[in-house]
């Protein structure tokens, strides 16, 4: 893949949004459009995976030629290219799962668009080396989200929907006033140079209440432990693919941008990580222990999982965490990295699966409450073979996907002897599992009731979205079953991420790229005395006419 | 529909203005203030003036086609202009630019600085346009 192709991240997605909406009277074909520009998009997150891993090198693109601090960048490094991937094989396995399980009228309207434009959103985020477009790409990604929420409307949903959209739109107030405050503070917004001024130990101090500012705004979105009160509400009310989507993109692209950020950016200085590390460490033990005794107490499927979203973010935290704490080693803080990495990967596709699973659940019994359905594994038994390893994935029993990441999470706070946080984790990973069987026994075990029972009938169609079910199932196996080569590819990222010298390089240009001649010298030669040459040839040309 | 005889009358007067200036603001826009956005703004205000005094079915004369058409044309265009840096191997949204002699007397021309991301901005037009407009076309439904 070359530098310039990375751009076709944001590109297919818009392609995909437009052509869809020209097609918006035909569903068939926005399908199968759909389908085409997402698999599309899967081999392009793949390429630039091969590209960029085995090196850990960085594809880098100015947008409109302009030199790097001052124009926008887009930069494809490890970590976002294993994000690209990853977030590509979920979009396009919720795709499937929604082609083919919604009715006429959820997919009727924009929704196939607004689905498109919600992938550009995201994919955008994991590209853009630059601030304030990280800004423009949450906002599409929120806009897109919002017109997500109406899919199939409910009055339960629409309710709120309202929350969610009062506190993104103060989430958003928030993150553009700290982005106006952090150019004001240091100049510039080019997420690379902010990187060298940090790693020069040339932040002024008073930035530092606006970095700290920030871990509440990407805090909000990801729902950590004072901020997540939002999510649990929202996203159990949404259909379960939509649940799906959210909880596989939105909070781990929270995510993504915590590891950039507080990691990349600003964990070179000391400064900084004096203030974050500490709270980002509370916080994880906080979010994750309280998040899964939330989710243990929830009766209905979509609940359970919803708070389990924040549950599991907790562990992310805690990688971040230690990644930056003072006092631990290089190697170890590598290791937490990649393994917050490999954790935010494992995620996407498991909770993804997760809901999708619920969904179908609720199409055979007819609800999600737990107590209201049981003895699907008679009625279904594929749907509860692939429910059954996704939940163990989740609670991490080896040899699942959960298990490796847990398992370099709690090394590297062993190691580190942070103890306390082990601990919690430890103690969450047992809860989870309760809370996974929970859903098993009274769901699958239990004696049948629900609609199924009522009219047998009457079989839903859900070979469609058993297949979306089943890819991400394989890819969760592939990743617990090929761990090493995953976590390979994870520590390379994280490499690259304690140590972002290679980023800079790569982006502000150490003449290594001839692109940047181009750029420096144009308009040095001919800016200046462009105007007087095109009047000159102008008068020129008139006297010729005379 | 509550139209009083000024606003039909101030509206016939408004509506092309509007519309010569928003194409104004729009070529201005390249080196000075203005633009494809507020030129977006400023034609789709001629646009609802026009609604609000001769009603939906008048606009719809006066436009065709949907607005939602508006907006993707309008993102085809933007996209478009940086698909065609991209495509001469340049990295995306590289602009090309130069000058159209445009005879204004016999004696002088007038030098008129042309750059490929004027289409873009016409793109922005459109969708500016499409937005405000289908979005109050769809609220004032609502409330009649």
């Amino acid at each position: 893949m070359t530098q310039h192709q990375i751009v076709l991240f944001v590109v297919l997605p818009m392609a995909a949004g437009i052509v869809t909406t020209f097609l918006h009277r035909y569903r068939q074909a926005q399908r199968w459009v759909g389908a085409g520009f997402l698999i599309a998009n899967m081999v392009f997150a793949f390429k630039a995976l091969a590209t960029v891993a085995p090196t850990g090198g960085v594809l880098v693109s100015q947008m409109g030629n302009w030199l790097a601090p001052f124009g926008i960048t887009i930069a494809v490094d490890t970590l976002s290219a294993l994000m690209l991937s990853m977030a590509s094989i979920v979009c396009f396995c919720v795709f499937i799962y929604c082609a083919f399980q919604f009715d006429r009228d959820q997919q009727g309207g924009f929704f196939h668009p607004m689905f498109h434009l919600l992938i550009l959103g995201v994919q955008w985020s994991f590209i853009t080396g630059d601030f304030f477009n990280l800004f423009v790409a949450f906002e599409i990604m929120l806009m897109a989200s919002y017109a997500i929420f109406c899919v199939g409307t409910s009055k339960k949903q629409m309710k709120q929907a309202y929350k969610y959209v009062l506190l993104n739109l103060l989430g958003s107030t928030m993150f553009v006033t700290c982005l106006g405050l952090i150019y004001g503070q240091l100049g510039t917004l080019n997420m690379a140079d902010i990187t060298r001024l940090a790693m020069d130990d040339k932040l002024p101090t008073s930035s530092l209440p606006v970095i700290a500012m920030m871990l509440l705004v990407f805090g909000g979105k990801t729902a950590i432990f004072p901020l997540w009160y939002w999510l649990p509400d929202t996203y159990h009310t949404l259909p379960s693919a939509i649940g799906g989507l959210f909880a596989g993109l939105l909070t781990k692209v929270g995510a993504y941008v915590m590891i950039r950020v507080f990691v990349m950016m600003f964990g070179t200085s000391t400064q900084v990580t004096d203030i974050i590390a500490p709270i980002l460490l509370l916080t994880a033990g906080i979010t994750m222990f309280l998040g899964v005794l939330g989710a243990v107490s929830m009766h209905t499927v979509r609940r359970i999982l919803s708070i389990h979203i924040i549950s599991q973010v907790g562990y992310m935290l805690m990688g971040m965490g230690l990644a930056i704490a003072t006092g631990v080693a290089q190697d170890i803080k590598e290791m937490a990295v990649a393994g917050a990495i490999f954790f935010i990967m494992h995620n996407m596709v498991v909770k993804c699966c997760l809901f999708l699973c619920g969904g179908l659940m609720v199409e055979h019994a007819g609800d999600d409450d737990l107590e209201k359905i049981g003895g699907l594994l008679k009625r279904a038994p594929w749907l509860a073979t692939l429910f059954m390893i996704a939940a163990l994935s989740l609670a991490g029993l080896p040899p699942l996907s959960g298990f490796f990441g847990k398992w370099v999470l709690l090394s590297a706070g062993f190691q580190s002897e942070h103890y306390v946080v082990v601990f919690f984790a430890v103690l969450t990973s047992l809860f989870t599992l309760l809370s996974m069987l929970k859903i098993w026994s009274y769901g699958f075990w239990s004696p049948a009731q629900g609609k199924h029972v009522d009219q047998p009938k009457k079989r839903p169609m859900t070979v469609g979205g058993m297949w979306g079910i089943a890819l991400l199932v394989i890819v969760a196996l592939s990743m617990g079953l090929g761990a090493q080569k995953y976590y390979a590819m994870c520590a390379t990222a994280a490499k690259s991420l304690i140590d972002p010298t290679n980023y800079v390089k790569a982006v502000l240009g150490e003449q290594n790229t001839p692109e940047y001649k181009v750029v420096i010298n144009e308009p040095t030669s001919q800016a200046q005395p462009m105007h007087h040459e095109s009047h000159e040839t102008a008068a020129n040309h008139d006297s010729h006419g005379h | 529909m509550c139209t009083s005889v000024i606003l039909k009358v101030g509206a016939r007067l408004i509506v092309p203005l509007s519309l010569v200036f928003a194409m104004y603001i729009y070529f201005k826009g390249h080196q000075t203030p203005g633009g494809g956005f507020v030129a977006g703004l400023v034609a789709s205000v001629a646009l609802i003036v026009h609604r609000m005094s001769f009603g939906s079915d008048s606009l719809r004369r006066m436009l065709p086609i949907s607005e939602r058409y508006f907006i993707a044309v309008g993102l085809t265009l933007a996209l478009g202009t940086g698909m065609g840096a991209y495509l001469q191997g340049l990295p995306f949204f590289t602009s090309a630019h130069g000058y159209l002699h445009l005879p204004t007397t016999i004696e002088h021309t007038y030098d008129f600085e042309w750059a490929s991301v004027m289409a873009f901005d016409l793109g922005v037009f459109l969708v500016v346009t499409g937005v405000v407009v289908g979005m109050i076309d769809v609220l004032s439904k609502e409330i009649q």
